[in-house]
């Protein structure tokens, strides 16, 4: 009986104390319940093939932790199992890959920048002043050839810069001098370029101007900044917002904006692909040279002085900046297109490489520079080109496949 | 797999009921010859023999029948046939810099500086992200050794060198066009025979951060000097060692990069984990990430870095997590967190 009891409490001892690995226990079965281990411990012995050997395998198992142990194990590695398959084989990415890395291509004007030839205009009309009168001989185009609105009216640059002109005079610190009307002013003129003729209702506005207050509060203010704008802005700024009702909207009728200008410009040439006509062709060198850099890189000052960016304008300029951007792109290529109709490579390259650096996924662009490369003997560079597109179209291949 | 092998993981516990069970027969026949029966532990062994009996009966009742339900109901994992390592959760800095440069130091051969490096850009190239602009993957770059650069990756391997000879003065933006890509936006560059001298190493990083997200270099450990230098441009270095040659050459080159007396700098030790490997040392550094030893990336083809990403790779997971939490701005939220 002894012998019995002796031999009972040693095989209670194997079947229910752990002995081994005790302190990462713990552990070892969070980590499985979360799927990154298949077994808490090591796999069961393979010892051979069939039940009673299989059996045998998990038997050693469970001497090692223990029947409760043991029992906590399994559930550990179903339930790992079940998170396991319900994760994919790999994760999916559903963004396209980073495009090829280029070096910037280094812009050939082809015309003068427009802010030198505004600048030497100036020097000139302040001579002219001061000879009384007398008329002095420019080197600028006819006036039929680039129709400029009359002095008095307002000039807006917006690309690269925020320049507001009027009859000579300055006014863009007029603006910038309160942040509120300048937001308030700027998002009204963003939004009449990016919906032209499309009124803002007074409440997004107050949205816009006054966010994380109570409506009633919003539109009390925006009237209060609205009556301020008409009080402290000079005429001719204040005079292009109309009030209508709840509806606002930014008049732009005869104001020089150059973003609209190249609108108009790049709308008009959309449909054709062939040769310009020489008065074409200088207004689309003239909108390209014009284009100083991204629309309006002072709203995000003016923005956080207002709103700390709570609001949803910033989107809508950003997506000005994208069109600008875009319609400098247009007006690029379909001058590229141009000279390519012309056979004039040499003046279609630096046009063609300016696409490509803003556009790397524009492979057609890239074909066509290859062809230019390789037309003009630029032999070298059509192969690196040559190689970064060809890989990029045999990974497209791939992927359709 | 021989019945030896198979036992070994479980040679402790088998050998713990073994003795034991010596322990009890020597018992037994001790108090059988010695006459001991009198005794009052003896009389109560008798009084409760069968109590004790019936109740590892019972135990060995249901444990059979444990098993047999298991082994019944669960199909054997193909996967898993030998101990998995446990792991302990990597322990790394975050870096905040802008396009971060990393070097990965093999400081033993063979201990995977490269598969590392290629799977670190591959978990930047797929997963990471630009808080200000998440509609866009990165674009990272691996500086390689002409040998490690994954085989179907078109590149010049000597064009970085003959680049470099050429512009003594300056390195300019050209030397991108030098990259090769891979397809999921990884770019490669070889550092050819003649590794880059300190002063190009320092001109080239500026224009490789204005280009790449992230530069991640792989250098061997027997170029010191090279070492040296990348250890001074870099944001963290990442000190690759295997376990089975743990001969004091970790704490050397730790003790070494710590007297270089660089200030801002992270000292990350990477090891390879077998499950019955030694314990990372706790006071080589503070920050460690352990690698399993993975049958996915040992039998992985020379272009194959899909480990990295693999949900079923122990080792893919390792890095996925180590990289969140050491580049957090390269993975914003909402980026797929798995």
């Amino acid at each position: 009986m002894i012998t019995l009891s002796l031999l009972a409490i040693w095989l209670l001892f194997v079947l229910v104390v752990p002995k081994g690995a005790v302190y990462s226990l713990a552990e070892r079965i969070r980590a499985t319940a979360e799927g990154h281990r298949v077994f808490v411990f090591a796999p069961p012995a393979e010892l051979g093939r069939g039940s009673a050997v299989s059996g045998l395998g998990e038997g050693i198992r469970l001497i090692q932790v223990g029947l409760p142990i043991y029992l906590l194990c399994l559930w550990a590695e179903a339930r790992g199992r079940r998170r396991r398959l319900a994760m994919p084989p790999s994760t999916t990415f559903p963004l396209a890959p980073a495009p090829k890395a280029h070096p910037p291509v280094r812009r050939e004007y082809v015309l003068p920048p427009m802010a030198w030839r505004r600048e030497w205009e100036a020097t000139l009309l302040s001579r002219k002043d001061q000879a009384g009168g007398q008329v002095l001989a420019v080197a600028s185009p006819p006036a039929s050839e680039l129709p400029r609105p009359s002095s008095s009216a307002l000039t807006i640059r917006s690309l690269g810069t925020l320049q507001l002109v009027c009859a000579g005079e300055d006014l863009t610190s007029r603006l910038l001098r309160a942040p509120t009307l300048s937001f308030i002013w700027l998002f009204l003129l963003t939004h009449a370029a990016a919906r032209p003729r499309v009124t803002v209702h007074r409440q997004v506005l107050a949205e816009e101007a006054f966010p994380g207050i109570d409506p009633e509060q919003q539109r009390g203010r925006l009237r209060g900044r609205l009556s301020d704008l008409q009080r402290d802005l000079p005429a001719v700024l204040s005079d292009r917002v109309k009030v209508d009702g709840d509806l606002l909207r930014m008049d732009l009728e005869g104001v020089e904006f150059d973003l609209a200008r190249l609108r108009l410009i790049a709308d008009d040439l959309a449909g054709g692909s062939g040769l310009l006509t020489d008065a074409e062709i200088k207004a689309v060198q003239s909108a390209i040279a014009e284009d100083g850099g991204e629309y309006l890189p002072a709203w995000d000052e003016v923005e956080r002085q207002t709103t700390s960016g709570r609001g949803s304008a910033g989107d809508l300029v950003r997506t000005v900046r994208t069109l600008a951007d875009d319609l400098h792109v247009q007006l690029l290529v379909r001058l590229a297109q141009h000279y390519e109709a012309r056979r004039d490579s040499p003046q279609a390259i630096p046009l063609l490489e300016e696409v490509l650096r803003r556009r790397p996924e524009r492979e057609d662009v890239a074909q066509l520079l290859v062809a230019d490369y390789r037309g003009t003997g630029q032999l070298m560079r059509a192969r690196q080109l040559e190689t970064t597109y060809r890989f990029e179209a045999v990974q497209a291949t791939t992927r359709t496949e | 797999m021989d019945r030896r092998t198979a036992l070994q993981p479980y040679r402790a516990s088998l050998a713990a009921s073994a003795a034991t069970l010596a322990v009890t027969v020597v018992l037994s026949i001790a108090f059988w010859r010695l006459g001991l029966k009198g005794h009052s532990l003896a009389s109560a062994l008798a009084a409760g023999g069968l109590q004790l009996a019936l109740a590892a009966g019972i135990l060995v009742v249901v444990a059979a029948a444990t098993v047999a339900i298991h082994i019944s109901v669960t199909a054997p994992s193909p996967s898993v046939s030998l101990e998995e390592p446990l792991l302990a959760a990597p322990r790394v800095p975050a870096i905040r810099r802008h396009a971060p440069f990393i070097v990965v130091l093999g400081i033993t051969p063979k201990s995977g500086a490269s598969t590392l490096a290629c799977g670190l850009a591959l978990v930047l190239a797929t997963q990471g992200r630009i808080a200000k602009d998440p509609g866009r993957r990165l674009r990272p770059l691996c500086l390689l050794r002409s040998d490690d650069v994954p085989s179907g990756i078109s590149l010049d391997s000597h064009a970085l060198e003959a680049y470099l000879r050429a512009q003594s003065s300056a390195v300019d933006d050209d030397v991108v066009d030098l990259a090769g890509r891979h397809p999921e936006g990884i770019e490669f560059l070889a550092m050819g025979r003649e590794k880059p001298s300190a002063s190009q190493l320092r001109q080239l990083l500026p224009v490789l951060r204005d280009h790449y997200d992230a530069i991640i270099m792989d250098i061997p450990a027997d170029d010191r000097w090279l070492a040296t230098v990348s250890a001074e441009l870099a944001d963290v270095v990442f000190l690759m060692w295997a376990p089975r040659t743990e001969d004091g050459t970790l704490q050397r080159w730790v003790d070494r990069l710590w007297g270089l007396g660089l200030e801002g700098k992270t000292i990350l030790t990477v090891g390879r984990r077998r499950a019955a490997g030694p314990s990372l040392p706790k006071h080589a550094s503070q920050f460690v990430l352990e690698i399993p030893e993975d049958s996915s990336i040992r039998d992985r083809a020379d272009s194959d870095m899909a480990w990295a990403v693999a949900n079923s790779s122990a080792a893919g997971r390792q890095l996925r997590q180590a990289a969140r939490s050491l580049l957090p701005d390269l993975f914003p939220q909402g980026a797929d967190a798995r």
